[in-house]
C-alpha cells in the first residue's frame, strides 16, 4: 500500500478558550490534488499551519513524506506552502526576494537567477522582476507567493486560498499551473471557499467545520448521493409543478437559485434507474407542464453537500 | 531543531540578507544616522572645550600651551570621569581606601596614560550604547513574526539559522556602524586637534572599538531575546528601552535606601561595561567573560523561546 505523502493523525489545537482544531485525521494520497473545504474559522489555516510547522498541535501527529513534521528540517525543499495573510519585504525587489530562497536551497547564484525569473514567467510577473512589492497590485502579490511555492518543485505543496482576490482571467492561470503541477507529480493540497474550483480541481476533498472533519473522501463519493442539476426555464415553476417534480422517483428536492433558474437536487435510491433516468424523467414532466427547459447542466453538487454538512 | 542543525551557509545567507533588508527598510539606516549624531553629539560635548579654548587664543593672537590647557580640561573632567567609572558612586567610585586607590589608578589610566579626550569620549558612548543598540536591533524577529513573512523561510531552513543568522547579521552592522563613528572620531582628533600622536589615538581607538564590539553583543542578545517575545515592533522597541534604562535607574535609586540593591546593575552588562576599559587585564578579561555570559544567556532565552513559538 502507498504510504500516505500527508497523514494527520488525531491533531488538535486550542488557542485560548477557542477549539481550532479538534481530533482531525486527514490522509492525503500521493500526487493527489486534495481540496482542504470549510466556513471562516473551520479550522484550514490552523491544519496547513501544524502540517508546515509554524505552529505545533496540543495533541495529534503528522507527517509528510514519511517525516513526524516535528523533524520539519528534514522536508526542506520537498515541501512548501503558499500562507494565507504572510507579508513579503516590502523593499525588496521580487527577484531578491525569491533568489534568496533559492539560495537557501543549495541552488548557485546562476541557478538561483534562472529558476526564479523563469517562475515568475510562469505566474505572469516576468516583467515585475525589479519591481517591489509595495508597488505590487494585491493579485499580483498572491501570484508572487505562489510563485515562491512553486520553486524549486517540491514534492508537496499546501496552498492556502490560491484564487482569492484574483481576477478570473488570472484565476484561470492559477488553477492551469495547479493542474501542470499535479502533472509534474507533486501532491498539492488547496484550501478554499470556492467550492466550484475544488470540484474542478481535486480528486478528494476534506470538509472542516468547527475544527472537525464532517466530511472526507474522493469527490466522485461526496457528491454522489446529492447529484445537482442546473435548471434554466423559459417560465417560473408554480407551486404544484414544484411538487410534481419532487415526486419524481431519485428527486431529492427543487430549490430556486435565481429568476428562472432552479436547482434540482437528485438522490440515488438504486431503484431509479440512475442519474440519466431521472433526468429523462425530469425533462419529460416539464416538457408534459409546457415548460422548455433553455439550459441543463450539471450543477455543483458538492457546493449542496458542503451546506448540508455545515449547516451553513 | 537544535544547534546541530546550524548550517553555515544559511548562517551567512540569513545574516547577509537581515542586514541588506533593515538598510532597505529603513530600521537599519536610521540606526546608522542615529548612531552617529549621538555618538559625533557627545564627541563635540567632549572635544568643544578645548576647541573654544585654541579658537579664542588664535582670535587674540595669545600663544597658549597645549599641555596646559589640556591639564585645565583634564582638572575639570578627573571627577566626573571617576563618578562614571565607579557607576556614579561618589568621587572616588569605590568604598574604601584600597579602593579609592584602585579607582585613582583606573582613573589616571584613562586620563593620564591613554589619550584622554578619546577615553572621556569612549565612557560617554559607553553609558549610550545600550539604548542606541536597541534602536537597531529591537526588529530582529517581531516585525516578521507579525506580518507572519518568517513563514516563507520556514520550509526553507532552520529556526536555528533563522535566529542565530539574524543576530549575527544585526550585530555585525551594530560593529560596522560603530567602527564608522570611532573612525570618525579619532581621525577628527587625530587630524584637526593634533594632541595627541598617531601612536597613542590609532591604538587606542583600536581598543575602544574592541570594546564596543564586546559590549554591543549582549545588548543585540538581549533585544533578539524582546524581539521573539512581543509580536509587535513598537512594542518591542519600548520594551527593550525601558528594560535597559530600569536597570541602571532601580540599581542607582535602590542603593539609596539599601546598598545590596546596587547590584541591580548586574542585570545586565551595566555592572562590568566600563571594566572593558581598565588597566588591569584581568579585569579586562572578566568583564570579557561577563559580557559574553551574558551574551550567552539572552541568546539561549531567545533562542529557547524562538524554536518553540509559533509563527
Amino acid at each position: 500500500m502507498t504510504e500516505p505523502a500527508i497523514k494527520v493523525n488525531q491533531v488538535s489545537r486550542r488557542f485560548g478558550t477557542i477549539q481550532a482544531l479538534q481530533e482531525v485525521s486527514i490522509e492525503v494520497n500521493p500526487q493527489s490534488l486534495f481540496g482542504l473545504l470549510g466556513p471562516n474559522g473551520a479550522g484550514k489555516t490552523t491544519l496547513f499551519s501544524i502540517v508546515a510547522s509554524f505552529i505545533r498541535a496540543d495533541a495529534g501527529d503528522v507527517e509528510v513524506l514519511g517525516v513526524d513534521v516535528r523533524r520539519i528540517s528534514r522536508l526542506q525543499n520537498r515541501l512548501a506552502i503558499l500562507p494565507q495573510d504572510a507579508l513579503f519585504q516590502r523593499n525588496v525587489p521580487i527577484l531578491d526576494q525569491l533568489m534568496f530562497f533559492q539560495l537557501l536551497a543549495g541552488k548557485t547564484h546562476q541557478e538561483a537567477e534562472a529558476e526564479v525569473k523563469h517562475t515568475l514567467e510562469r505566474v505572469g510577473l516576468g516583467e515585475f522582476l525589479l519591481r517591489r512589492v509595495y508597488s505590487l497590485s494585491h493579485g499580483m502579490v498572491k501570484r508572487l507567493g505562489i510563485a515562491q511555492a512553486f520553486l524549486g518543485d517540491p514534492e508537496v505543496i499546501l496552498l492556502d486560498e490560491p484564487t482569492s482576490g484574483l481576477d478570473p482571467k488570472n484565476a484561470r492561470q492559477i488553477r492551469d499551473l495547479i493542474l501542470e503541477l499535479n502533472e509534474a507529480r507533486a501532491t498539492v493540497v488547496i484550501s478554499s471557499h470556492n467550492l466550484a474550483e475544488i470540484q474542478e480541481l481535486c480528486d478528494h476533498v476534506a470538509i472542516l467545520d468547527h475544527g472537525k472533519v464532517v466530511a472526507a473522501g474522493s469527490v466522485e463519493d461526496i457528491t454522489r448521493s446529492g447529484r445537482e442539476l442546473a435548471l434554466h426555464l423559459s417560465r417560473a415553476l408554480l407551486e404544484e409543478e414544484v411538487r410534481k417534480l419532487t415526486e419524481i422517483p431519485g428527486v431529492a428536492g427543487v430549490r430556486t437559485s435565481g429568476p428562472l433558474r432552479y436547482s434540482v437536487s437528485m438522490e440515488s435510491k438504486g431503484d431509479d434507474g440512475g442519474a440519466d433516468a431521472v433526468t429523462t424523467r425530469l425533462l419529460r414532466l416539464l416538457l408534459d407542464m409546457g415548460i422548455t427547459p433553455r439550459e441543463l447542466r450539471k450543477g455543483n453538487a458538492l457546493e449542496a453537500h458542503f451546506l448540508n454538512v455545515t449547516g451553513k | 531543531m537544535s544547534l546541530k542543525d546550524l548550517n553555515r551557509r544559511h548562517l551567512k545567507l540569513i545574516s547577509l540578507n537581515s542586514g541588506r533588508v533593515a538598510v532597505r527598510g529603513g530600521t537599519g539606516l536610521l540606526f546608522f544616522i542615529l548612531v552617529l549624531t549621538c555618538g559625533l553629539l557627545m564627541a563635540y560635548i567632549i572635544l568643544l572645550p578645548l576647541e573654544e579654548v585654541k579658537f579664542e587664543a588664535r582670535r587674540q593672537g595669545v600663544d597658549v600651551e597645549e599641555k596646559e590647557v589640556m591639564d585645565r580640561l583634564l582638572f575639570v573632567a578627573r571627577p566626573a570621569v571617576a563618578w562614571a567609572i565607579g557607576g556614579g558612586r561618589g568621587e572616588d567610585g569605590l568604598s574604601g581606601e584600597e579602593d579609592g586607590k584602585k579607582a585613582e589608578r583606573w582613573t589616571s589610566y584613562l586620563l593620564d596614560d591613554r589619550p584622554a579626550l578619546l577615553s572621556a569620549v569612549f565612557l560617554l558612548i559607553m553609558f549610550s550604547l545600550p539604548f542606541l543598540i536597541a534602536i537597531g536591533s529591537f526588529n530582529q524577529f517581531s516585525g516578521d513574526i507579525a506580518t507572519r513573512g518568517l513563514r516563507y523561510q520556514l520550509l526553507r531552513t532552520d529556526r536555528t539559522n533563522i535566529f542565530l543568522g539574524r543576530f549575527v547579521g544585526t550585530a555585525v552592522y551594530t560593529i560596522l556602524v560603530m567602527a564608522f563613528l570611532l573612525a570618525v572620531i579619532v581621525l577628527y582628533i587625530g587630524f584637526k586637534l593634533k594632541v595627541y600622536g598617531w601612536a597613542d589615538l590609532v591604538p587606542w581607538g583600536l581598543r575602544g572599538l574592541m570594546a564596543f564590539v564586546i559590549l554591543s553583543l549582549p545588548y543585540v542578545a538581549f533585544c533578539s531575546w524582546f524581539s521573539t517575545l512581543v509580536d509587535s515592533p513598537f512594542l518591542s522597541l519600548v520594551i527593550c528601552k525601558l528594560a535597559i534604562a530600569l536597570v541602571p535607574l532601580l540599581s542607582f535609586l535602590g542603593r539609596k535606601t539599601w546598598e545590596p540593591l546596587a547590584h541591580l546593575n548586574f542585570l545586565m552588562p551595566w555592572g562590568v561595561q566600563n571594566h572593558l576599559l581598565h588597566h588591569d587585564p584581568l579585569t579586562i578579561l572578566g568583564a570579557v567573560a561577563a559580557c559574553l555570559g551574558y551574551t550567552a544567556v539572552f541568546l539561549f532565552l531567545g533562542y529557547h523561546h524562538f524554536l518553540r513559538r509559533d509563527l
